[in-house]
């Protein structure tokens, strides 16, 4: 899958298109795009796909709302500091760009 | 033919109910968990008010080695092993956990008591997240063996396989009896928690190693899915009850082998000995069986079963379901010293060559 997914990001950057994603700041970050959807498929989902302990469920529209409306950088402190049942990096050994992809990834399939 | 005296009776729970004044009134006492395969000190007989028995566990996550391998498993714990220690107290005692959840875990957890009445087993009232702790009484009002495990709302199979099981055992306040009422004691009890394990294999077919323990999630998810577990092992590990953890007994002890499973079917055996009397479905107010050659622990349930041993030798006591225990991990030792009994048995004649 992940072979695939390469491959794509090469096209797409062969042929100089900008990423699609709408919270990617920069032309680099398709492949980190990608790592973060995979940090959150591996990591994240066990407590954001279902909402343990009152976990903003990802697509769920409302109640990520007012998250994304407070901004990135108010969920980057939550993702790296944690917030009540919610570890530190959500208990990933991920550097803060993966994170940070990883909160692109789900606020993006929460709109 | 004597019928089963203890099989009468109303269940133990329709017994009347205390108020918060009376409850208050009773006796406390606080016991010191020690890890499995031992069980602390207890009277299997009590005279006397019912108490409450104060208990305190520590959830700890860590990774663990899980065979001669190396293999590892991102595992969360009750009290730092696998199983979790287990907890003794007698019909009509009142069992008072305080569950630590330490701040160094990543997880929130909880516990479900298969032996207390309301709120998931106490798994609602029992929510800790890393750094805080809570405290919950329960009346024991069953006698016999039942399972405690983790049950967070959402990633409830994962903690569980995970390691996050135990045994409270609540013995009858007058002990132990066979059919007809005459009492049974043993002289140890041990306690053994089985567990299934689903370790992900990379592409090479070699186990993952994961750096945290949420990063495990996914893989070992996809890996219970298929209902096959890649280890079954006693206490924690391949041979965690062989060689120097192996089990200790005599000629002429009668043990108590505790067996818990919190997720997944077991049938164990002793091979060279016996069930003399066994609860194989653990609940002490119903008729023990005799005799047994194995026995069976429905998942989600813990048994017992007494033996006195008659031979000296080392024994082993695993899940006869001969891949489990030999391929997969279910097996453990009972060495046990004493006088061989020539009359139980005897090699008649050594092996030798045919002769016609």
């Amino acid at each position: 899958m992940s072979k695939f997914a390469h491959i794509a990001v090469a096209m797409v950057l062969g042929a100089g298109l900008a990423p699609a994603a709408a919270f990617a700041t920069g032309g680099a970050d398709a492949t980190l795009a990608v790592a973060g959807e995979k940090l959150y498929k591996t990591a994240c989902v066990a407590c954001h796909s279902s909402g343990v302990a009152n976990a903003p469920k990802v697509g769920n529209k409302q109640v990520w709302a007012p998250l994304i409306a407070r901004g990135m950088d108010s969920m980057m402190e939550i993702a790296i500091k944690g917030k009540g049942a919610m570890p530190p990096r959500g208990a990933s050994s991920a550097d803060d760009a993966t994170l940070r992809a990883a909160v692109e990834y789900m606020a993006r399939s929460s709109q | 033919m004597a019928a089963p005296a203890l099989a009468k009776g109303k269940p133990a729970a329709t017994d009347k109910f205390l108020s918060e004044p009376e409850i208050a009134k009773l006796k406390r006492i606080k016991v010191d968990l020690v890890a499995p395969p031992m069980v602390h000190k207890h009277e299997q007989v009590v005279t006397g008010a019912p108490r409450i028995v104060e208990f305190r566990m520590e959830i700890v996550e860590k990774k663990m080695v899980i065979d001669d391998k190396g293999t590892t498993l991102q595992a969360m714990t009750f009290n730092g092993s696998l199983p979790g220690p287990t907890m003794v107290v007698n019909a009509g005692d009142y069992v008072e956990l305080t569950l630590v959840n330490l701040a160094s875990n990543a997880m929130p957890h909880n516990v479900d008591f298969h032996g207390a009445t309301g709120a998931l087993g106490g798994a609602k009232l029992t929510n800790v997240n890393p750094g805080e702790q809570v405290t919950l009484r329960f009346k024991a009002d069953r006698a016999g063996t039942f399972v405690y495990h983790c049950a967070p709302e959402g990633m409830v199979p994962w903690h569980v396989v995970a390691g996050m099981s135990g045994t409270l055992m609540v013995l009858p306040r007058g002990g132990l009896k066979d059919p007809v009422g005459n009492p049974l004691r043993y002289d140890t009890a041990y306690t053994i928690g089985e567990f299934d394990l689903y370790i992900p294999k990379d592409a090479d077919g070699k186990y993952k190693d994961y750096k945290t323990l949420a990063e495990s999630y996914t893989d070992t998810m996809e890996v219970m899915r298929t209902l096959l577990p890649s280890h079954v092992v006693f206490n924690g590990k391949v041979g965690a009850l062989t060689g120097e953890g192996a089990l200790k007994a005599k000629v002429g002890e009668t043990v108590l082998f505790i067996h818990s499973q919190a997720n997944r079917d077991t049938r164990p055996h002793l091979i060279g000995g016996h069930g003399d009397w066994v609860w194989e479905t653990g609940k002490f107010d119903n008729p023990p069986e005799r005799d047994l050659e194995t026995w069976f622990i429905r998942g989600g349930s813990a048994g017992a079963a007494l033996y006195t041993f008659k031979q000296p030798g080392v024994y082993a006591y695993l899940n006869h379901n001969l891949i489990e225990a030999f391929e997969f991990g279910a097996a453990g030792h009972v060495v046990v010293e004493g006088k061989w009994n020539d009359d139980l048995m005897k090699q008649v004649k050594a092996p030798g060559p045919t002769t016609a």
